[in-house]
């Protein structure tokens, strides 16, 4: 069986790279696509053409994006019938109120701060991944 | 009171004892009293006045038949005479016997009564005018001024005697005056008797010394013996104009002011966006690749290495709370304030009781002191936020303590205000330094001593003033710190 693969939503490159480290380091073997802006993660959803292609496992999302910010790329996930059910974390430095209501609002299935401490970072994405890929049952396609 | 006019023909005291003089001169009435021999005891001061010594003088007139006293007191002027003397009490003299009680009417004619009527109302026509703070000036057809009044002499400066006879003109800026012709000419013919003046825009009058002023006025259209004259009552609205000027100038300095508020806390708000969302970012970055050294590369990181990664670490990760405190506390004064009842007494039980599951090896013994059924009406919220830092400092500061000993109660200030206080026997703290307790990240201990960022008293004092009432603290080191604050 293959794995869907993760959608990592994710403009700063040094958060990139610990995030990637802490999926590996928790050996979460899940494909990880990168967009590094708004449009970037539409297109990796939906395709440049419009043409769908495999869905992902989990959408990490992050919140404050070059071009579209993350709450606009969720309201989009959320109004396209193609990815309305798809599971997207918004993974973020923020617990600004206004962030929260807007995340959740918009139906994201979860709201993950990002601690400054790595070891609790990457225990933050043990947990995530060990959740949104193994406990939790997906939608169906 | 009594119809004093019946001829009273009762048995001779006065009922209740009154005494003469009482009888005589109740009321004000012209009366006088004589004994049995016809002198006069007493008059009242109307009487005398009216008569002056006619009476007393003229023992004859005793009779006290009314044409006999008619005849014997002297005329008044040419239209007033005693009319009519009646008695009306037989009263017990203070010199034993009798005395007889009268009672005095004058006679007034009727001419003199329409006379008086007119001057009545003239007199009270003039004192109307003159005690109006209004100007009040009537012109005749040609539109010359007939009447000015004092109201009219201190608005426009003018002696009456200076404008009686004058064209109206001569009030008026020149501008307005064809104008205001125009304006009188329409009013003649209007059906209606009194209006306003100035519907449409204010109207001006002209002092002696040549100075304009704005002014309020109606005018009023009266027919006196065939001819038409015109009264305007005016006020000088000078200071109200003033006043609205002022408060125009208030509102809109106010209006300024409120937007500059709401765009420097709008910018507030966008800065905490971006402090909460930016500033995090590269701490990460320090803290997380400083654990990526010692995670990958421990083989060639000695101990120093390690130890400075550690504090680079510790360094970042106290940044990062740092950086969540700050944020709460401007939260703190940027949201509104819901009040509601709290039971603080309640509320300090709670905390205390967290405070102590969050430290089950404290190694003080200590006793708090809480006085029930204190309630308030506040943001339980934000009072909860208060408790929580006030007991949370006690409980920190008497730590190192065997035995200690926190209270909180409330006592009434000078002024029945509540005081609530937050007594504890800990470390305390100078009194020089007092002024410094409320500023955010300010310490008087170090944090190896006690731990703590600074903004606990920074943010009950920012909750404190949302409230509208007042934090203050006194202490003295080793003997502890009794921090007090109001909610109103």
């Amino acid at each position: 069986m293959t794995l869907k693969p993760i959608l990592l939503v994710e403009d700063n490159p040094d958060d990139e790279e610990l995030t990637l480290r802490a999926l590996r380091k928790n050996n979460i073997q899940n494909e990880v696509v990168i967009a590094r802006d708004g449009p970037q993660a539409l297109e990796h959803l939906f395709g440049a053409d419009g043409a769908v292609g495999v869905g992902p496992a989990v959408v990490l999302l992050d919140l404050k994006l070059p071009k579209l910010d993350g709450i606009e790329v969720l309201r989009r996930i959320r109004a396209d019938h193609r990815t309305r059910l798809t599971p997207v974390v918004i993974l973020t430095s923020s617990r600004e109120e206004q962030d929260l209501i807007a995340g959740y609002e918009l139906g994201a299935n979860s709201y993950i701060r990002k601690p400054v401490d790595f070891v609790q970072f990457s225990e933050a994405v043990r947990h995530l991944g060990l959740y949104w890929l193994i406990i939790n049952e997906p939608p169906p396609v | 009171m009594p119809d004093q006019s019946a001829p009273f023909d009762g048995a001779g005291t006065a009922p209740g004892g009154i005494s003469l003089e009482r009888a005589l001169f109740d009321g004000g009435l012209m009366a006088a009293a004589f004994d049995a021999d016809g002198r006069m005891l007493m008059q009242t001061p109307a009487l005398a006045d009216r008569l002056g010594g006619a009476l007393a003088a003229q023992p004859a007139a005793l009779a006290m038949d009314s044409s006999c006293l008619r005849r014997a007191t002297p005329r008044l002027d040419e239209e007033r005479n005693p009319a009519g003397v009646f008695l009306v009490q037989r009263l017990p003299s203070l010199r034993g016997g009798t005395a007889l009680v009268y009672r005095v009417y004058l006679e007034v004619t009727s001419r003199s009564r329409a006379e008086d009527d007119v001057l009545v109302s003239r007199e009270l026509f003039r004192s109307i005018l003159d005690i109006a703070d209004d100007a009040v000036v009537s012109i005749d057809e040609r539109q010359h001024i007939i009447l000015f009044n004092q109201g009219a002499e201190r608005i426009f400066g003018y002696r009456a005697t200076e404008v009686l006879g004058q064209p109206l003109d001569m009030l008026l800026p020149r501008l307005a005056q064809a104008r205001h012709q125009d304006h009188v000419a329409g009013f003649r013919a209007s059906p209606v008797h009194a209006r306003p003046m100035g519907e449409r825009g204010g109207i001006f009058g002209r002092r002696k010394d040549g100075s304009v002023f704005p002014a309020e006025a109606s005018i009023s259209r009266v027919m006196v013996c065939g001819t038409v004259t015109f009264t305007a009552i005016l006020r000088d609205v000078t200071r109200a104009r003033e006043a609205e000027e002022a408060i125009r100038a208030l509102n809109a300095d106010l209006e300024h002011r409120a937007l500059q508020l709401e765009n420097a806390n709008r910018e507030l708000e966008a800065f905490s966006y971006s402090v909460s969302h930016d500033l995090r970012q590269p701490l990460r970055s320090i803290d997380g690749f400083s654990q990526v050294l010692i995670e990958d590369h421990a083989s060639q990181l000695d101990q120093t290495a390690r130890d400075a990664l550690g504090r680079i670490r510790a360094a970042s990760q106290r940044m990062s709370q740092l950086i969540d405190d700050i944020l709460d506390l401007s939260r703190l004064t940027r949201g509104d304030l819901h009040r509601g009842p709290v039971d603080l007494s309640d509320m300090a039980r709670a905390v205390v009781a967290d405070l102590a599951r969050g430290q089950p090896g404290r190694a003080a013994v200590t006793t708090v002191d809480i006085e029930p059924g204190l309630r308030d009406e506040a943001d339980p919220h934000l009072v909860r936020v208060v408790l929580a830092n006030l007991l949370g400092n006690a409980w920190k500061y008497t730590g190192r303590k065997d035995r200690a000993h926190i209270a909180f109660a409330a006592e009434e200030g000078e002024d029945g205000r509540r005081i609530y206080v937050v007594r504890d026997d800990g470390a305390g703290f100078d009194m020089a330094y007092a002024d410094k307790l409320f500023g955010a990240f300010q310490r008087l201990h170090g944090v190896a001593e006690f731990p703590g960022n600074g903004v606990g008293l920074a943010t009950v004092q920012r909750i404190i003033h949302k409230h509208g009432g007042e934090v203050w603290a006194v202490g003295q080191p080793d003997c502890g710190a009794t921090v007090r604050f109001t909610l109103h």
